[in-house]
Order: structure tokens, then C-alpha cells, then sequence
């Protein structure tokens, strides 16, 4: 019981870590594999398959880390319910309770050159007979396809506020994908 | 215990040096049958508007 609700919790923390909810399933002691399919590709409660309000307000680094900064243009329709991803992942659970996982999932961020966000993380999980449980870790998001942090082709703009301009459900925008911090 | 079903709530505040800081809220609901999960819930946060979403996943051993 105690190797189940280890296993458990551990899943719990690697979803959590990785995708904030999508990939909450039971994980087995050992190595083993997923995929999946899921109606919003949500990372730390924002959507990364639609145009939500979050990379326009301040840009795009304000998920990706990218301090690189790029004028971007974008026409899209207000927050979808409905923009499905797929992801995948791998996962290592010792009996020690270190832990090692892969996590990749499809994204669609307007103005966003990367395809694919793919996480990374390794830890170390105790469960305490007395049923407290400590976990600590480390997590590497990756966004393969993302040119503007590795072709140069980035200038830094200042900070300014977007331009909005509404017309029914569709929005035009053009705002600095990033600050130069 | 044990019936392979799993409420799971979450609140988080991100302080991000290349970004606003705001809150994370979320709640959602996951069932296993056996390598199958199948779950659901709903995600918000103090930036915007809260998403509902559903996700199906088969995970298995190597």
C-alpha cells in the first residue's frame, strides 16, 4: 500500500509540476510511458493552445523565460474552451523515491514559433509513516521550434502596455513579445 | 483509498521576473481503469477568464 500511495503522489507531483492537472494518473515503481489527449493545454492555469489574454499582456516571456523581444502581430479570437493537445511523457520512479521524468505536449500560442513544449524534471520523494510526505525537484521547460530566443533575429523594445483594438470576438493586437529585464 | 479516483485541488501564486504575478486556482476530478484515466476540472486564474477542460491518458509499463 505504501509503494501505491508513493507512486501515487508522485504522479501527482510530476503532473503537477509538468502540465498543472492534465496527467494526474497513478504512476508505477519503475519506468514507464503515457500519452494522451486533452481539450486545453493548460500550463500553471494559462492555455498554451489559445489566445489568452496572458501572452499579450506582457509577452510571451512570461511563460517561456525568453527576455529576447519581438513585435508580434497576432488576430485570433478571444479564449477558446476547446483547443485539444496532445502529450506524452516518460517516467522513472525508483524504489528510493528519486524520480526522473520527460513530459512533451503540443502548443498553438499566436505569434509563438515553438510547436511543442517539453519538460524536464528529477527529484527525490519521502513518505513518512506518519502520512506527511516531502518532495523536492527541479523542472526544465523546453520550447523546441522557438526561434526568436536562438536566430538573433530578437531587438529589445521598450515596455509598453498593448494596443488593443476589439472588433465583435475578434481582437487585433501588436505588443512586444517581451522586456528586456 | 484504493478506488482509483482522485479529487485534486491546487493554489499557487507565480512571482515571475519576466511576467505578472498572479494566482492559480484549479480543481479536477481524475478516475483510473487501469492504465486508463480519464478526468476533468477547471482552471482559473486572477489574470483571466476560468477554463474547463477534459483529458483521456493511457499510461504503461516498459
Amino acid at each position: 500500500m505504501t509503494g501505491l500511495r508513493r507512486a501515487a503522489f508522485a504522479g501527482a507531483f510530476l503532473a503537477a509540476a509538468s502540465t498543472g492537472a492534465v496527467v494526474a494518473d497513478e504512476i508505477p515503481e519503475g519506468a514507464s510511458v503515457y500519452v494522451g489527449v486533452t481539450t486545453n493545454a493548460l500550463f500553471r492555469g494559462v492555455s498554451q493552445t489559445t489566445d489568452q489574454d496572458f501572452y499579450h499582456r506582457d509577452g510571451m516571456s512570461a511563460m517561456t523565460g525568453n527576455k529576447h523581444s519581438t513585435a508580434t502581430t497576432t488576430t485570433a479570437t478571444d479564449d477558446e474552451m476547446f483547443a485539444p493537445a496532445l502529450y506524452g511523457g516518460f517516467d522513472y520512479l525508483h524504489s528510493s523515491g528519486l524520480y526522473a521524468s520527460v513530459y512533451a505536449t503540443s502548443i498553438d500560442i499566436p505569434g509563438f514559433d515553438a510547436f511543442a513544449r517539453v519538460d524536464g524534471s528529477a527529484g527525490y520523494y519521502h513518505h513518512f509513516d506518519s502520512g506527511w510526505r516531502i518532495d523536492g525537484g527541479a523542472v526544465v521547460y523546453t520550447y523546441p521550434g522557438e526561434t526568436a530566443a536562438i536566430s538573433g533575429k530578437c531587438t529589445p523594445v521598450p515596455v509598453s502596455g498593448p494596443s488593443v483594438a476589439r472588433s465583435g470576438t475578434t481582437r487585433s493586437m501588436t505588443t512586444p513579445t517581451s522586456r528586456d529585464d | 483509498m484504493g478506488s482509483d479516483l482522485q479529487l485534486n485541488l491546487i493554489a499557487g501564486h507565480y512571482s515571475l521576473d519576466t511576467g505578472p504575478d498572479y494566482e492559480d486556482y484549479g480543481v479536477w476530478l481524475s478516475k483510473a481503469f487501469g492504465g486508463l484515466t480519464v478526468g476533468g476540472g477547471v482552471a482559473d486564474t486572477s489574470l483571466d477568464s476560468a477554463i474547463a477542460y477534459l483529458y483521456l491518458s493511457y499510461r504503461f509499463p516498459l
